[in-house]
Formats: C-alpha cells, sequence, structure tokens
C-alpha cells in the first residue's frame, strides 16, 4: 500500500515537473502566439522522442541478452547433443518469422539444477610488477615486505 | 532528485533555444528552424530503431545458417562450442551491441570451420 502510494506520488510528481511545468511556462511566456504555439509542440515533441528513443534502446538491450542466452544455449546443446539433434531445432529456428520465433532457450530449457547464469569468470591474472622502491625513510615500499 | 531539473533544463533547451534571440526581428523562423530539428531528431530516431533492428534479425539469420551449415558439413559439435565458449568469455563480444554480437558469432563459426 505504501509501495502504492509512493509510486503515484512519484507518477504525480513527474507529471507535474515534464507536462504541467512547461505548459504554464509556455502559456506565461511573453511571445507571439504562433512562436508559443512551436514552442508547446517543440517540447511535447521533444518528450515524445526521447521516450520512444528510450523504448527503442530498451528493446535492443533486451535483443542483446536473448542473444548472449541464445549463444549459451547452443554451446550447452552442442555438448550434450549430437548434430542431428541440434540441426532440426536450428531449421525451426531459421524457418519461424521474427516475431514468433521460439528462442533456443525455450527450446532447450536448462535441465532440473543447473543455473541459468553463466559461470562467474575466474579474475584476470596481473602481471607481476617489479617494484624498484624498497624502502623510503622508513617507510616500507612497494615490493613483497 | 538533482537528475529531474537537469532533464528538464536539457530539454527546455533544445526546444526553446529561440528564446535567447527574441529581439531578432526574424525570430519566428528560428521557431519554425527548432521545430524542423526536433522533427528530425524523431525521425532519425525511427529509422535508427528500424535500420539496426533489421540488420540485427539478418545478421542473427546468418549466424544460426552459418552454424547449421557448419554442423551439416561434419564439424565436431564439440569443437563448435569450444569456439562459441571462447567467443562468449571474449570481451568483445560482451561490450558488442546485438549486430556486433550476431557477426562475432558468425565469423567464430567460420573460423572453427577451417
Amino acid at each position: 500500500m505504501n509501495a502504492l502510494a509512493l509510486g503515484l506520488l512519484y507518477l504525480l510528481l513527474l507529471m507535474g515537473v515534464f507536462l504541467v511545468l512547461p505548459v504554464w511556462v509556455i502559456v506565461r511566456v511573453k511571445l507571439p502566439l504562433i512562436s508559443k504555439i512551436l514552442f508547446g509542440f517543440n517540447y511535447f515533441a521533444l518528450i515524445a522522442v526521447i521516450s520512444m528513443h528510450l523504448g527503442a534502446v530498451g528493446s535492443l538491450f533486451q535483443a542483446n541478452r536473448a542473444a548472449r542466452e541464445d549463444l549459451q544455449v547452443l554451446i550447452r546443446e552442442l555438448r550434450n547433443r549430437p548434430a542431428s539433434e541440434v540441426i532440426p531445432a536450428l531449421d525451426d529456428y531459421l524457418a519461424a518469422e521474427a516475431g514468433s520465433r521460439v528462442s533456443l532457450s525455450e527450446r532447450f530449457p536448462a535441465p532440473a539444477g543447473e543455473s541459468p547464469e553463466p559461470e562467474p569468470r575466474p579474475p584476470a591474472e596481473l602481471p607481476e610488477v617489479q617494484c624498484p622502491v624498497k624502502s623510503v625513510m622508513g617507510l616500507p615500499g612497494c615490493g613483497p615486505q | 532528485m538533482l537528475i529531474f531539473p537537469l532533464v528538464l533544463a536539457g530539454i527546455a533547451l533544445i526546444a526553446g533555444w529561440p528564446l535567447f534571440f527574441r529581439r531578432w526581428k526574424y525570430n519566428r523562423y528560428l521557431w519554425v528552424m527548432s521545430s524542423i530539428l526536433v522533427v528530425a531528431l524523431g525521425a532519425w530516431s525511427m529509422l535508427y530503431f528500424q535500420f539496426e533492428r533489421s540488420y540485427a534479425l539478418h545478421a542473427e539469420a546468418e549466424a544460426v545458417r552459418a552454424t547449421r551449415d557448419a554442423l551439416e558439413s561434419g564439424i565436431d559439435p564439440r569443437e563448435l562450442a569450444d569456439a562459441l565458449e571462447k567467443l562468449d568469455r571474449s570481451t568483445a563480444f560482451e561490450q558488442a551491441g546485438v549486430r556486433a554480437r550476431y557477426r562475432l558469432w558468425y565469423e567464430a563459426v567460420r573460423e572453427a570451420e577451417r
């Protein structure tokens, strides 16, 4: 309930700042009518363009994640199944329309007990740096102590 | 919370920059130019998304078809899995956009086939 009220308040604040305040400013500003109309059009068109672009970027981001998941599923299935079982799945994948495509992770669900997340990568080993400073004025240097 | 006023100021500046030239007698033409700028921005955004989506779908089909053809031609699936796993762990793949990701996938399959 609290979260809902906070969400509504947040939405109200956003609408106030981004929709109502600009209308008030545009109505109050001393400009010829045609300039006022164009200013209003510019502002609200820009809001629409930015929202649309954010949506498009979000959609591409989802597609990017799906690409990685599909690759990981393909790697797993190539290790566990013979090629004769993987080829028909790829054929189905290619034959389907882009909108109705069943992803490889749905076609080959992860076996029970296996985490869908990839294993964390081991940290890269850094090359050992030779430190010429042993100690300065009694303070320890950066080499092994 | 500072982000809202900053975003609002940015949008107002892009939409209302002719306000800085209010005393100029041809000011109304600047408003028309500003409108054209905003409409062009919207058109660019739409075209960008449509092209990016279309190219990504094409790259996806190419990568999957290359994988299928490689398996059909008799490549060892484990060898192909190793090549793709190496790609999955690479930084270039991690940082790539959707189209580049499929392109890298395609190239990895071609490389494993050789």
